[in-house]
């Protein structure tokens, strides 16, 4: 039951006009907010010229134009979310907070587990995406995706997270392939002083968080932060606990400084635990084919990055960044711990007036340990991998402020695959100050996971419906090849006037050697009860093609509120021998609204409305078909300033709802939860 | 189809009685950044004396160059037409590139690294003109005044000794605000 009396009656064209007739009606309100001013609000400049300089320090700023300059000069499908965007939408996780992401397929299978992808191919594996948290790469070497619960920080301190859709391996490398995420948090220079967060809810039990920043000397300056959160318990589709609660502790520093003129040094560490509730549904030979396992599922990490920059003159600068990174996470099905050693350079410098050059090197050394149990084996149990890789791209100004062609290329080796040539060509056209046209044609690949090399497992029994009883098994494919990709993107910036511009990207992709389940044998075993075993393994026995596209818009009608509409169209298209993967798992239409209200009396409201399309879930070993409706709700939060120094806020998530289900597992069978509408409420206190 | 009207219907109810609930009864409490850094410039300027030296004469303008930020610029020109600061006028000048520093007794840059790895150069300049800056380090690198960005506020530093070897006096009102950077220990 909804307290909204509606129908979820899902019809995905809809959705589009959702944001239109919104916007469209908001617009009939706010018919001024393009007129006749063209750089800024003269009664904000005179207001503001009668403040004293101490009141002048104290007011709170945004950036919207900083951002949108920055954006026009990409030649990619870049979005920034800032962290005033992160405040303001209310998420209080990282992955929460990729929602604003047009182009992003963000689904939450329960209360610790999300799958993320870009441009579709989504699940709670999905791995053709790069994330990067401070330029150390974060998804997981056994099956290159990654466990969102374990990628957190201090949210303040988040400076902004820039999303790159379509590939982006020509400078950040394999995996790289659908898009780049990068988490960037903000320079121990901004975090001056002590900041207390805390708070409580429904969903949120409680959160809390310190955050303490000074200067060492005039050049050097440091923060360190803990952190906490305990989160509850989402329902299963019958209304019983899900048992998916979250607690998670986190601690972490860091140190910014400038040594000399030319050195610009950082040092940054995290220690974290995660404790995620599971509960699993493996299958079984007897009625009803599948028990439960309950249990807490444990991951430690902890990792420590040096970078260096040297400015050897106005053109020419060098950086070196060198970090650990060490994971583990304990299961009942799997027990792994790996330590990644990772070294890298850039160097970049001006030749000659018209070539922006960049040019880099990487060293990466993966050591892992697994545990092999009674089901799961990886053969070897531990192993050693390196990856070597270079780069090089040249900017070239074709005409100044005009046209711009960028071309460059990767090259990677790996012990599985070899060598890995990942070029890309982009060129970006500016005929008007207001006008940006851009275009790419990449070549990225995915090389294959630890898991699709070595990993073997035996399941017992499952298809009831057979005459038989089936055991299953999956065996690793040691020759497995790298996926491919070849994508085809044009983009149109359009900035009318600085209170309004739309970003629209059109793509196309051909995937190739897409890494899909294939069959390999099938016997029957005939003693002493028989059963049928099927062996399953991988193979790069799918292409796939995908078009799409995303536009984001964002207007300012008035100096106090904001409106973000964002539209994703998605289609994909796969040929397999033996899969039926790709087909209809991803939501076709995504759309949301973004209200942001600067109220009188310190007060901020924001509304938050999103629609997603159906999609269809598959298990990929039984071809168990689950679908997942389409979905509408909406987030809201205001927030009160009682002093500059002190925040209180309320936030209601998924308000159209008690509950909606958003994805389903492909794999291993995690028990799907219900998301539910869920309220909290928060003080933050900077001192 | 219902459905979706409900839905639209509802979230405009909320949005438009939010908007005219606070409509102009005070000010935004959110400001575009470069608005207010380009109204601290114009405020700061009354709390810098430069020596005589630096202008021709009585009457001879007080002349700014904004380099790296076209729309600040735009602003800053606004902001100033009209005023007067220690009764001189106020021209503002928006460059590309660091062509006659001399010409000039207030300098604003932008964050462009480019720019930033120019200071050097700019401080072997023999003349009495002020950096101020928006790169986090910029009275670290050889600027006089940094107005950076901490979390949503601007902050302010001043290179102390630096403005005193280029002849200019910031008037202790100014410190008092800001943050010194240089300043030995006792």
């Amino acid at each position: 039951m909804s307290w909204i009396p509606f129908n979820h009656k899902k019809n995905p064209l809809l959705c589009v006009f959702i944001t239109l007739i919104a916007f469209l009606l908001l617009s009939l309100f706010f018919p001024l907010g393009l007129q006749a001013d063209d750089i800024d609000n003269k009664n904000d400049l005179e207001y503001l010229k009668k403040l004293s300089l101490e009141k002048l320090l104290e007011i709170e700023v945004t950036s919207v134009s900083k951002k949108e300059e920055k954006m026009t000069d990409a030649a990619a499908a870049i979005f920034v979310v800032t962290s005033d965007d992160i405040c303001r939408s209310g998420a209080t996780s990282i992955a929460d907070a990729l929602r604003l992401v047009p182009g992003l397929q963000v689904a939450q299978l329960n209360s610790n587990i999300w799958a993320i992808s870009a441009r579709g191919m989504n699940s709670r594996f999905a791995n053709k995406l790069l994330v990067l948290m401070d330029g150390r790469i974060v998804y997981s070497p056994s099956f290159s995706g990654v466990f969102w619960n374990v990628q957190d920080t201090f949210m303040d301190d988040i400076d902004r997270i820039e999303v790159i859709r379509g590939p982006g391996a020509t400078l950040w490398g394999a995996n790289a392939v659908n898009g780049v995420i990068n988490i960037i948090t903000k320079s121990a220079t901004k975090t001056h002083g002590g900041l207390i967060t805390t708070g409580m809810g429904t969903h949120e039990k409680y959160f809390g968080g310190i955050r303490y920043g000074n200067r060492i000397n005039d050049n050097i300056s440091f923060r360190i932060y803990s952190k906490y959160l305990d989160r509850s318990h989402f329902i299963d589709s019958s209304g019983n606990a899900a048992h998916d609660d979250w607690d998670s502790i986190q601690s972490g520093f860091r140190i910014d400084g400038a040594l000399g003129d030319a050195n610009q040094l950082t040092i940054q560490g995290d220690i974290i635990e995660v404790m995620s509730g599971q509960l699993s549904t493996p299958p079984t030979n007897e009625p009803p084919y599948y028990y439960s396992i309950i249990e807490d599922v444990k991951s430690k990490g902890k990792n420590l990055l040096f970078r260096l920059q040297h400015d050897f003159s106005n053109d020419s600068s060098l950086s070196l960044q060198f970090y650990m990174d060490i994971t583990e996470y304990n299961e009942s099905l799997a027990h792994f711990k790996y330590d990644v050693y990772d070294f890298s350079l850039e160097h970049y410098f001006q030749l000659a007036k018209r070539h922006e050059m960049i040019w880099g090197l990487g060293a990466r050394l993966i050591k892992d340990d697994f545990s092999n149990g009674t089901r799961v084996t990886f053969t070897p149990d531990s192993r050693n991998e390196e990856l070597f890789s270079t780069f090089i791209q040249d900017n070239i100004i074709l005409i100044k402020d005009c046209l711009r062609f960028i071309i460059g290329t990767k090259i990677e080796h790996n012990k599985s695959t070899g060598y890995e040539i990942q070029p890309s060509g982009r060129l970006t056209w500016t005929p008007h100050n207001n006008h940006t046209l851009w275009g790419a044609v990449s070549r990225a690949v995915r090389m294959p996971s630890r898991g699709e090399n070595t990993f073997n497992f035996d399941l017992d029994s499952i298809l009831p419906e057979s005459i038989l009883p089936v055991k299953l098994g999956f065996i690793a494919n040691q020759s497995m090849d790298s996926e491919e990709l070849l994508a085809y993107e044009l983009g149109y910036r359009f900035y009318p006037h600085r209170k309004f511009s739309v970003d629209l990207a059109l793509f196309y992709n051909e995937y190739e050697k897409l890494g899909t389940l294939v069959p390999s044998e099938s016997t029957i075993i005939p003693d002493p009860d028989p059963y049928l075993q099927i062996f399953t393994t991988v193979g790069n026995n799918t292409t796939a093609e995908s078009y799409g596209i995303e536009l984001a818009v964002d207007w300012l009608p008035l100096n106090w509120l904001r409106l973000r509409p964002t539209y994703t169209f998605l289609s994909m298209n796969s040929e397999s021998n033996n899969s039926p993967m790709f087909k209809d798992d991803f939501p076709r239409h995504q759309c949301s609204l973004m209200s942001s209200m600067d109220l009188p009396c310190n007060l901020k409201f924001d509304l938050w409305l999103r629609f997603v399309d159906k999609l269809t879930g598959r298990n990929i070993f039984s071809s168990q078909i689950t679908n997942v409706s389409s979905y509408t709700t909406f987030d809201a939060r205001l927030s009160w300033k009682p002093s500059p120094d002190l925040e209180l806020s309320i936030v209601g998530q998924n308000l159209l709802d008690r509950h909606h289900s958003e994805f389903v597992t492909e794999f291993f069978s995690v028990a799907r939860s219900e998301i539910e509408r869920s309220v909290y409420g928060k003080i933050q206190w900077s001192f | 189809m219902i459905f979706n009207k409900k839905i639209i219907f509802l979230f405009i109810l909320i949005q438009v009685f939010f908007c005219f609930g606070s409509h102009d009864y005070c000010q935004a409490n959110s400001v575009q950044e470069d608005q207010i850094k380009a109204v601290f410039i114009f405020n700061l300027m009354n709390f810098i004396t430069w020596p005589d030296s630096s202008f021709s004469g009585k009457n001879d303008t007080i002349k700014v160059g904004v380099i790296g930020n076209h729309q600040l610029g735009t602003i800053l020109k606004k902001v100033v037409s009209e005023e007067l600061i220690q009764g001189r006028r106020i021209k503002t000048t928006v460059n590309e590139d660091l062509l006659n520093l001399c010409d000039y007794h207030l300098i604003f840059i932008s964050s462009t690294k480019k720019m930033i790895r120019n200071l050097k150069q700019i401080r072997n300049k023999d003349c009495s003109f002020l950096t101020v800056g928006d790169e986090p380090a910029f009275a670290h690198k050889g600027g006089i005044i940094s107005l950076v960005r901490d979390d949503k506020r601007i902050r302010v530093e001043i290179n102390a000794a630096l403005a005193k070897k280029a002849g200019i006096k910031i008037s202790s009102k100014l410190m008092r605000i800001a943050t010194i950077i240089g300043r030995k220990k006792p």
